[in-house]
């Protein structure tokens, strides 16, 4: 017959044994109470645009629009700070520009722009005055997307913004492609309006057109033409 | 006389488990049957166990020693017959028709009194709820696909992708957290907090896959609200040698391999097998050592390359187990490693990309093929260790204790290298997940009429998050308690049983709005119960009905997730006052197995008090790259019901016909709205020819060719709010298939070519998140080649 007096033993070995196991390698840790910050490793929160009369070095001025993060890397609740994205600008003249980008959540202060230079093959620059009577290259704003502020969904019509831009740097694609980090602005007669100025990633995919890719920064600017 | 643990160990269930037999498929709807008796006496041996090899499938003989294996692919089988204080027999048989073969086992002296556990296998507790089981030949034609796209040809049974490379399985319209995944007997613990990110499985590890359709949290714990899915390696060796088995599969689209082998071997304790006396206490050893390595390049639909969706994957598992008189301890360890490329297309930013990329008829990225996996993409790694020991009692009885230590890595790259290159090539987000369970079950004799299954269970787990915030770190304890009744008569098996489960759950972040440390607190216990049985209705015909209870306790991310889904193109809310989630489940199934037609067709009612899902809240949140649509968790009142019919014709013996229907209906009656992601009504139609004579021996002898039709409606019941874009249109696809079996010597080659989509139709899937951006995948040939030694 059967021994019990066999299993006992045995059984209580093993019991013992695996609960042993299980408070050995599950108590005493308790690294999840360590809360590692949230890092966004693409973040971008700050554009700047840097405009200089081409005929006057010293006609010099800069816009910047900024859209922080909070704790856990959504925007904070306040929403983008425009109050400084604005541009005066002279009729009928032009203007060199150059585009900045930066990441304000890292300390110090990471310069975003030095690297979209580096990966100039994969980025694109878009520019779009509001109101216009050109062709949209950014495509307006669908679903229940807006203009980013300062510019108003959906944007005005009227008298266009008498602004060109022309990108004038050039990526080293086998077909060197415009990036826009640095620009000419040609303005036309008075006008007032708004400059949406759109980054995008293209990997693999930059053509010189809008549509490939993905959208990095969209950043909206008030610019007067006097 | 010693203890009879066999029956017990290896079938683990009574007689007549139709439900639980072998394998559907196209063509698999042959069975054997028959009655096993003492070949002096004639009376019949009740209780003695029978095993297809090539199955693993086991049945006991009933009372009148009848038994019976059901839904067999036609081929050649051993079956082994054992009983105790009988000489083991294994008979090789020719499956073409429905077969009766009678067997008489010899007494034999030597044998009486050996107690010998054989393996002891992760069994079904529920024989009254539906489950269909994929294992030999059914299983061989899904080798080289992920786990998912393995079952998806089950009724009721779908898949959620995201791409060609991404699957989450689906049973009767649920997923994710509401699918328990049984790896081994053990529950998977992997990071399952959104659609992309699928179970970190190798089927290659298992030699049966088992679906049960319908809330089962009685036996698993929580979360089983749509079914548990079980992966099941084959019991360790117990006879002396070393076999094994090496399995290769090629596919042309996205030129995928795979390979995958493994070698086992044994040190019998027992003479009768071929162990010896010369070994001491290594007698009762076996081990198994299995590895798999997969590598896929970019997949292709009818007419373009689907860019970045490669795949490279590589496993191993290590097996061990020791006998030892009345115990029985194992060893398992696996790892799960793999990187899996995401369709660069998919990544837009704001609202207005997706719109814009569903407005074009093929994606604009590039039409070409490579290996090469470039951002964005995901790497995981699931690690499992697993200790079980058995423990034989008197009276039939045992003692089950396992222990799992699961550490699962999830790192997302997303579609570009940090802008700072002193941060180096660091994943988006990092997710660790580490898990302990403790389970306990006491099982009595299945023998009997009355058997009773009853068990602890404990679980701790503890999460830890890097870079981006998807969701909170956290600690979360688990315990469980359950009681299983059942009680088997003449025609009626009766089975119920009742659980308490308890969850505790504490999350750790940073407080927005103070920037502390926050830490709150949430506790959940449900006491669930099921209720079945299984009446055999004479003339081949029987009756499942199931009426079952199962919870969910909410997850980290319907608590406290806050933030962009950057792949789903959504803002998501956590809500942490949600409470959990109790689905009331009834299904009843009617089987019929006779000598031309073979079939089942059952129904399901689940409702589901406080489902938790994500309800568009038609607001937008607008970030530097554009507007999210948000999106929050609630809860409502779901009602998913369905039918899954299945039926096989067999006019002559070697030509089959099956049919299969999967309908499904859901509706969400708190927000009055159908609910998103409901998969499609389906029928499946397949017919297959074996080329030889049952009786003849030619080369023919084990070939087959088939060809099948898949339709998938529109699915005409999407809801109102939170799509993007409708539900794409019906489509059918064919699909073609042979194969053979190749004896060089005593060698055998196991070859089979499948096509899916036969004639490169470009469709589009409503269950493929990826809709939106790309058609889904176009012809793919399959070839495959078992070789075992």
């Amino acid at each position: 017959m059967f021994s019990t007096l066999r299993i006992t033993p045995k059984a209580r070995f093993f019991a013992g044994a695996t609960l042993l196991a299980t408070l050995g390698l599950a108590s005493c840790n308790k690294d999840e109470e360590v809360v590692s910050p949230s890092v966004a490793n693409e973040a971008i929160t700050t554009m700047t645009l840097t405009v200089t009369n081409a005929a006057s070095a010293t006609d010099t001025q800069t816009a910047t629009w900024e859209q922080l993060l909070d704790a856990t890397g959504n925007p904070v609740s306040t929403g983008p700070d425009y109050s400084k994205a604005n541009l005066t600008l002279k009729a009928n003249t032009t203007y060199n520009v150059a585009v900045g980008l930066l990441d304000k959540l890292q300390t110090p202060t990471f310069d975003v722009g030095a690297e979209i230079k580096e990966r100039a093959n994969i980025h694109s620059f878009f520019f779009q005055p509001l109101p216009t009577t050109q062709a949209l290259v950014i495509p307006a704003p669908t679903g229940a997307d807006t203009y980013p502020l300062p510019i108003p969904t959906p944007a005005p019509t009227g008298n266009p913004l008498n602004l060109t831009v022309m990108r004038t740097d050039r990526d080293t694609n086998t077909t060197p492609l415009p990036v826009g980090l640095t620009d000419t602005f040609v303005t036309g007669a008075a006008s007032t309006g708004y400059l949406r100025v759109v980054l995008r990633h293209q990997p693999n995919v930059k053509d010189g057109t809008y549509a490939p890719g993905s959208t990095d920064f969209d950043a909206g600017f008030k610019v007067a033409i006097q | 006389m010693r203890l009879l643990v066999l029956a017990l160990l290896l079938g683990g269930q009574p007689w007549r488990a139709v439900a639980q037999v072998p394998a559907a498929g196209p063509g698999c709807a042959l069975s054997l049957a028959g009655r096993i008796s003492d070949q002096r006496t004639g009376e019949p041996l009740p209780g003695a166990v029978l095993r297809l090899a090539e199955t693993s499938a086991a049945e006991a003989a009933d009372p009148d020693g009848h038994y019976h294996f059901h839904q067999l692919c036609a081929g050649q089988y051993h079956l082994h017959v054992s009983f105790v204080g009988y000489a083991e027999q294994v008979l090789v048989v020719d499956v073409r028709g429905a077969l009766n073969k009678d067997i008489k086992l010899r007494a034999d002296a030597k044998q009486l009194g050996e107690v010998r556990v054989e393996g002891a296998r992760q069994t079904v507790p529920l024989i009254s709820q539906s489950q269909t089981t994929l294992s030999g030949p059914a299983l061989q034609q899904t080798r080289g696909l992920n786990l998912a796209e393995s079952l998806k040809g089950i009724t009721g049974v779908y898949s959620i992708q995201t791409g060609p490379t991404i699957s989450k399985p689906v049973i009767h319209g649920l997923y994710g957290n509401r699918v328990l995944i049984l790896n081994n007997g053990v529950r998977q613990e992997g990071q399952q907090w959104a659609l992309d990110h699928a179970p970190e499985i190798d089927p290659f590890t298992a030699t049966r896959l088992t679906v049960i359709k319908g809330a089962a949290s009685i036996r698993y714990g929580a979360d089983a609200i749509g079914g548990v899915v079980l992966v099941e390696p084959a019991a360790l060796p117990d006879t002396a040698g070393v076999s094994g088995e090496v399995n290769l599969v090629g596919m042309t689209n996205g030129r995928l391999g795979a390979g995958s082998a493994f070698g086992q071997g044994a040190i019998p304790a027992d003479t009768a097998r071929g162990g010896g006396r010369g070994l001491g206490l290594l007698h009762g050893l076996s081990y198994r050592v299995q590895g798999t390595l997969r590598r896929g390049g970019t997949a292709r639909s009818a007419n373009y390359y689907i860019q970045n969706t490669g795949l490279q994957e590589q496993n191993y598992s290590l097996a061990l187990g020791y006998h030892r008189g009345i115990v029985n301890t194992e060893l398992f360890f696996s790892r799960f490693d793999t990187k899996i490329g995401i369709f660069s297309g998919s990544e837009v930013g704001s609202v207005t990309d997706l719109l814009a990329a569903i407005d074009r008829d093929r994606p604009l990225t590039a039409d070409q093929f490579t290996y090469a996996i470039k951002r964005p993409y995901q790497a995981v790694v699931h690690q499992l260790f697993k200790a079980k020991a058995t423990v034989a009692l008197p009276a039939d009885s045992r003692v089950e204790a396992t222990f799992a230590r699961q550490t699962d890595a999830r790192s997302e790259y997303g579609d570009q290298l940090p802008f700072n290159p002193a941060l180096g090539d660091v994943p988006d987000l990092f997710l660790s997940l580490t898990t302990h369970t403790l389970d306990v079950a006491y099982l009595t004799s299945a023998a009997r009429p009355w058997s009773v299954t009853t068990g602890v269970s404990g679980m701790t787990q503890a999460n830890i998050r890097e870079y981006q915030f998807l969701i909170p770190n956290f600690r979360n304890y688990g315990a469980g308690a359950y009681v299983l009744g059942k009680h088997r008569g003449e025609r009626l098996t009766l089975e119920g049983g009742l659980r308490y489960d308890y969850r505790w759950l504490r999350a750790f972040f940073t407080d927005v709005t103070t920037g502390k440390i926050t830490q709150p607190t949430t506790i959940y216990q449900a006491v669930t119960g099921t209720l079945g049985g299984l009446l055999d209705l004479g003339h081949g015909l029987s009756l499942a009905t199931n009426l079952a209870t199962a919870w969910r306790p909410p997850t980290v991310n319907e608590l406290y997730s806050a933030g962009v889904h950057q792949s789903a193109a959504s803002y998501e809310i956590g809500d942490p006052t949600l409470t959990k989630e109790q689905a009331y489940n009834t299904s009843a199934s009617l089987l019929y197995s006779g000598q031309k037609l073979e079939g089942e067709v059952g129904g399901y009612v689940n409702y589901i008090h406080n489902y938790l899902y994500l309800q568009p809240a038609l607001r937008y949140i607008r970030t530097v790259r554009g507007a999210y649509p948000v999106f929050d968790y609630t809860q409502a009142n779901a009602l998913f019901k369905g039918l899954d019919a299945r039926v096989s014709y067999r006019p002559v013996a070697r030509l089959t016909f099956t049919s299969a229907a999967s309908l499904l209906w859901a509706y969400n009656y708190t927000a009055a709205d159908y609910l998103i992601y409901a998969p499609p009504n389906r029928w499946q139609n397949s017919v297959r020819l074996n080329l030889g004579r049952a009786e003849s021996a030619g080369r023919l002898r084990q070939s087959y060719v088939g060809f099948s039709n898949v339709f998938v409606a529109r699915q005409s019941r999407p809801p109102a709010s939170g799509d993007y874009a409708p539900a794409p249109a019906a489509y059918d696809l064919w699909g073609a298939e042979a194969g053979t079996i190749l004896r060089a010597g005593r060698q055998v080659f196991d070859l089979s070519l499948t096509v899916s989509n036969l004639f490169n139709r470009e469709y589009r899937d409503y269950l493929n998140r990826f809709r939106y951006y790309t058609a889904d995948v176009g012809q793919n040939i399959q070839l495959r080649l078992r070789v075992p030694f």
